[in-house]
């Protein structure tokens, strides 16, 4: 695949990735951002995938005040029960996870058809 | 190969299934919807927002202080941009109660709120406020209007919002939104009303005693007026007379009143032994009403006016209401502006106006008078018919649904029945049942008052729950007992008749002798105006003394100890200005400690074994009974009462199956330890020897700070053992604030009350002075503050930005003017 090729296939997963963040509340919309991811060969799909879905989400927490983040993080850790560092990354984790598999499910999908 | 391809895509579908299913429930963690945004209803913004059904503009300017000044061209904008400012802040709060009050709750918190939306409905809360929107609407269509206004305002602000903007606790719930209206308000209304009003319980809980207990003994721990009190300490000074009527016009002594026996059966129309095989009943009708999803509050309150004759700044008020401290405050401070209109103070979130407040003419505070507005009745039931006369009647019925299931409040003609046992039942008489709650008409009364004639007429309105009103003009002072107290025509052994507030214990409802028969006339509701002495206070304490016209039966009053406090300071000071005000309402001692810390030391001379106990008793010998944060006495005298009550009175009651009296909560058993120490030390509730007690609780509480808090006694200071908690109105100990190292006991004018319970460290405060507030219209100087700010934001800057002050008794300017502009919210028709 060409260089160019790849660099539209991972811009516009990360503009899926923001776009469905910013749209939708449930994490299963990372889903979306495998589809393009699924282009690239099996290790940059799962590379890419993890890598855009846990950065694009964590990148969101930079429109916010430090000091509010981190307050409302040790609240709702208090409320659960885990980590406050743990609340702030659980939900890039886990969309960076989602993405991830997202990614080499349409690998395999793309395959098939080759 | 293609079979491995189509495997691995099973395997990653069903991983991608069940980590989406799994994962649901943390969306909202996503950083950009969920719950990280939650300043849509906080930030102090310059915005303009455009609202319809605004006849002009509003300027809503927040100043440095968080306080909100409104400027609308007419009383519907303003009413209405009220409600819109208090929603922007408070919006979750408001939802909150108003969905408690109105007994739905459980549709958000599922069933951990099921027995207290049940007990709401038992109460009449919920019927009752629907009651009074219908009767408002029609009767006093303005008033109606000015809280459709407000109602539009919470909704224009719901209607802003997307799911981004909601108030965090929203996401963490997982609900949204309803929209308002008057009978939210009116029903929230009603619950403060209700937990502000005395006597049903009280009355249940006082027969539970006279079922286990002789007369004297009851009297002992159960007064009629608390021990130590007499006319001088009464709200209303002097014997009783009011507007020149008393007891003895009627031709009844006043002495030979109050030494009847009031549990009798010819007050009540109920025997004692059957009192006693309706023990369970009487604790059903508790129970089933107190279990709200946020308690009742055990409340408690300071206020005094000072005449001008007195004063070097013309007629002064203090006020401090005590109520749960919640975070967020149930109040928000504000100033209401529009032609002839103007108004600062506080209002409470989810109703319109300012409850506790002043214009420049005039200023006014609330405390509780207790006294029995609501009764409690026996009834003969059998299914859905009453006994009532002779004969039976079919009981109304009002039915209501709760997730799913259909529920049905039975009414007698005294009331809702709220608690069944065989064929009995006990219903509640409450004023509210019957008449609609015109006080908010009295608060808008008060908001526009120019003149101390429109806050007696202003008095006139307030019906539930009775309060001690006490109000200041630039020339006049004075406080009225305002409210409805439900009269009983009782006759007297002697076969006098009197008409009485309230009784001792339960009455028969199943005859016409003991019904209502009406409320104390306005005229002769305990008040006083300009009083000669220069001074009257209402911290909870009896309103009138033994000669007033319509006895208190039901009078279940405060100990007094924070009377006692004020009248000593007021009755040597011959001028008093501002400054002083607040020094009072700083004030930490305790003066029944003054009294009982004697008696402790002289039962404990020569009696203290080891070093240990010896400097804990010369702390108690040099102490001057304050009860600061950095001082030690404090802690030893309160674990040493409350091992006394823990090891005789809370003893013998709970060895009763009387544990739900809560003795150890109840504001005046020092004052009765020290009236048996007294003039009965040999009494059961001392164990047959008050000396002894002492000694042994002595040396009890000792040895339980020493396990506790170690050897060197210098460290065992009040700070460390005596807690704040401002508590999250949901219970989340993570959305509180606290526990902070807090000063006071239970009868200190700066309160900090906790229950003896020898726990350490004690049980958290959690009620407390919910607002200071000190007034003189005369020279235009209006101060007060309060535990907390205008936001329920967790991040935001106003969220308790007043806190700090009120926990080192500072003050701000309320004064409605001078302020300085942080922030302008500009509403567009």
């Amino acid at each position: 695949m060409k260089g160019t090729n790849t660099i539209y296939i991972i811009i516009s997963s990360i503009l899926l990735a923001y776009i469905m963040q910013i749209f939708v509340l449930y994490p299963f919309t990372a889903v979306a951002i495998g589809i393009p991811l699924g282009l690239l060969s099996r290790k940059y799909s799962a590379i890419g995938g993890f890598l855009i879905g846990f950065l694009s989400s964590l990148s969101l927490y930079l429109i916010y005040p430090i000091n509010a983040v981190s307050k409302i993080a040790e609240i709702i850790g208090q409320l659960i029960g885990i980590n406050p560092f743990l609340v702030v990354l659980l939900y890039p984790l886990i969309y960076g996870t989602i993405s991830l598999i997202s990614a080499l499910l349409f690998y395999y999908i793309v395959r098939l058809n080759k | 190969m293609k079979g491995y391809n189509y495997l691995m895509i099973g395997a990653l579908v069903t991983l991608l299934v069940i980590l989406s299913i799994f994962t649901t429930s943390l969306s909202i963690l996503n950083p950009f919807l969920g719950i990280w945004y939650s300043s849509g209803n906080v930030n102090m913004l310059n915005e303009i927002v455009s609202i319809p059904g605004l006849s002009g503009n509003v300027n809503i300017y927040i100043d440095s202080n968080g306080i909100a000044h409104i400027y609308a061209n007419n009383l519907h904008d303003l009413f209405l941009a009220e409600g819109y400012y208090e929603a922007s802040q408070r919006l979750f709060e408001i939802e909150l109660f108003g969905l408690l009050a109105m007994g739905n709750l459980s549709s958000w918190v599922g069933a951990k709120a099921l027995s207290s939306d049940i007990a709401m409905h038992l109460i009449g809360i919920p019927q009752n406020a629907i009651m009074s929107a219908q009767y408002l609407k029609h009767n006093y269509p303005t008033i109606y209007s000015y809280l459709e206004a407000f109602s539009q305002g919470v909704n224009d602000y719901i209607n802003t919002l997307n799911y981004r903007d909601l108030p965090l606790e929203f996401k963490l719930l997982n609900v949204r939104p309803y929209y308002w209206s008057p009978d939210y308000s009116l029903a929230f209304g009603e619950y403060m009303g209700w937990s502000l009003t005395s006597g049903f319980n009280d009355e249940l809980k006082s027969a539970l005693l006279y079922t286990y207990f002789n007369y004297s003994e009851i009297n002992e721990i159960n007064p009629y007026y608390p021990h130590f009190i007499d006319g001088n300490l009464t709200v209303i000074p002097g014997d009783g007379t009011v507007n020149g009527y008393n007891l003895t016009d009627q031709g009844i002594s006043p002495q030979y009143l109050w030494s009847l026996n009031w549990y009798q059966s010819w007050a009540t129309g109920i025997n004692k032994d059957e009192f006693k095989d309706l023990v369970p009943l009487m604790k059903y009708a508790i129970l089933n009403i107190s279990d709200p999803f946020i308690l009742f509050p055990k409340f408690a309150s300071n206020s005094w006016v000072i005449t001008s004759d007195f004063s070097t700044q013309g007629p002064i008020l203090a006020n401090d209401p005590h109520l749960p401290l919640f975070d967020p405050s149930v109040w928000i401070p504000l100033q209401l502006i529009a032609p002839a209109f103007n108004v600062t103070g506080w209002s409470l979130v989810g109703i319109p106006g300012v409850l506790i407040g002043h214009t420049a003419y005039t200023a006014w505070g609330l405390t509780t008078p207790e006294g029995s507005s609501s009764d409690a009745y026996l009834e003969i039931v059998n299914g859905s018919q009453y006994y009532y006369n002779g004969k039976w009647y079919q009981m109304n019925e009002y039915n209501y649904t709760l997730m799913g299931r259909t529920y049905t409040v039975y009414y007698t003609n005294n009331g809702p029945l709220v608690a069944r046992y065989k064929n009995y039942g006990i219903s509640l008489y409450w004023s509210a049942w019957k008449e609609p709650i015109l006080t908010v008409i009295s608060i808008f009364l008060l908001d526009n008052s120019t003149s101390f004639n429109d806050l007696i007429n202003a008095a006139k309105y307030w019906v539930i729950p009775p309060q001690n009103l006490a109000i200041v003009s630039k020339h006049h002072a004075g406080i009225i007992v305002a409210g409805l107290y439900p009269l009983i025509n009782e006759t007297l052994p002697n076969g006098k008749s009197v008409l009485v507030v309230g009784a001792r214990t339960p009455l028969n409802g199943t005859v016409t002798k003991y019904e209502p028969i009406g409320y104390i006339p306005f005229k002769y509701l305990p008040q006083t105006f300009d009083p000669v002495r220069g001074f009257a206070f209402a911290p909870n304490q009896p309103t009138v003394w033994i000669n007033y016209p319509f006895p208190f039966i039901g009078g279940f009053w405060s100990s007094g100890g924070r009377a006692e406090d004020i009248y000593h300071y007021l009755e040597y000071q011959r001028s008093v200005n501002i400054s002083d005000m607040m020094k009072l309402q700083s004030n930490v001692t305790d003066y029944w400690a003054s009294l009982l810390t004697p008696l402790i030391i002289k039962a404990m001379v020569n009696n203290t074994n080891g070093s240990i106990q010896g400097t804990a008793f010369n702390y108690l010998r040099n102490w001057n009974f304050t009860f600061y944060q950095n001082e030690v006495a404090p802690t030893i005298y309160t674990y040493i009462v409350a091992e006394m009550v823990n090891n005789s009175i809370a003893k013998i009651l709970n060895k009763m199956g009387l544990d739900i009296l809560d003795i150890a909560s109840i504001p005046y058993i020092v004052p009765d330890f020290i009236y048996i120490a007294q003039y009965d030390p040999t009494s059961i509730w001392v164990n047959g020897n008050f000396t002894n007690l002492v000694r042994q609780s002595f040396v009890k509480a000792i040895s339980l700070l020493e396990q506790n808090l170690g050897d060197n006694i210098s460290q065992w200071y009040w700070g460390r053992v005596h807690f704040l908690e401002i508590y999250n109105p949901l219970g989340l100990k993570a959305l509180s604030v606290g526990p902070i190292p807090i000063f006071g006991d239970p009868h200190t004018l700066a309160v900090g009350s906790t229950p003896y319970i020898p726990t350490v460290p004690l049980p958290y405060v959690t009620v407390g002075s919910s607002l200071r507030f000190i007034a003189s219209p005369y020279s235009s100087q209006f101060y007060g503050i309060f535990p907390g700010g205008p936001s329920e934001s967790l991040v935001s800057a106003f969220r308790e930005n007043q806190l700090p002050l009120w926990l080192s008794f500072k003050y701000i300017s309320y004064s409605g003017y001078n302020y300085t502009i942080i922030a302008k919210i500009t509403l567009e028709a």
